[in-house]
């Protein structure tokens, strides 16, 4: 595994937010909300993060839309 | 001239079923942000879905850029295996590449994975391309 999959194993089924370079996981929380309302509150700006879902580990994934 | 976009899969992870071993996958997202009454969202990684219809995002994430998600056009979306989820429809602005575009995004709360699907962004591309060997996609305007 690379480091940039490596920084998620915490944060399975959660959002979170990974710094730019994807070295480090800034912030995590339930939902975009409550990780906006984190990062607001730790002075990290628009711009300096990336957000994203982390899949849950153990199921494959085919969205459902049609 | 043509104008190309390309963008590597991002790395998550995945349980073998067999072992338990965790391992490290790669799905085709991309970094989008999305932005309504011009106020935009963070960056945040988006799984190109050609399987989609249309655009499906979280709830949350509309409401983060300040959406009343249930004032939107309601919609039924059908799904794998049946399953129905409730989505509310509006008008926002993709940003991708570079470039800014007007759209329509459903979002549910029943639904987590922004996903980007045919019509309202497939649709903006003159080309759309997956290469599961280097695990890259690439986007022609």
């Amino acid at each position: 595994m690379t480091k940039a999959s490596k920084i998620l194993l915490p944060y399975e089924n959660k959002w979170v937010a990974v710094a730019k370079n994807k070295d480090k996981v800034l912030a995590s929380a339930k939902d975009v909300v409550a990780l906006d309302k984190k990062l607001n509150n730790l002075g990290i700006k628009k711009g300096e993060a990336i957000l994203t879902w982390v899949f849950p580990f153990k199921h494959s994934f085919a969205p459902y839309n049609a | 001239m043509p104008k190309w976009f390309k963008c590597t899969y991002f790395p998550y992870i995945s349980e073998d079923p067999k072992t338990g071993k965790k391992m490290e996958v790669f799905r085709p997202t991309i970094p989008v942000m999305i932005s309504y009454n011009g106020n935009p969202s963070w960056d945040f990684q988006a799984l190109i879905d050609s399987g989609a219809d249309r655009n499906l995002f979280p709830a949350k994430l509309g409401e983060s850029i300040g959406i009343d998600i249930r004032s939107g056009k309601k919609r039924s979306i059908l799904g794998i295996g049946g399953y129905k989820i409730i989505a509310y429809t509006h008008k926002v602005k993709i940003l991708c590449a570079g470039k800014s575009f007007d759209t329509e995004i459903d979002f549910s709360y029943e639904h987590e994975q922004p996903l980007l699907g045919r019509d309202g962004f497939f649709n903006l591309f003159k080309h759309i391309s997956f290469s599961e060997k280097i695990k890259e996609m690439a986007f022609k305007f």
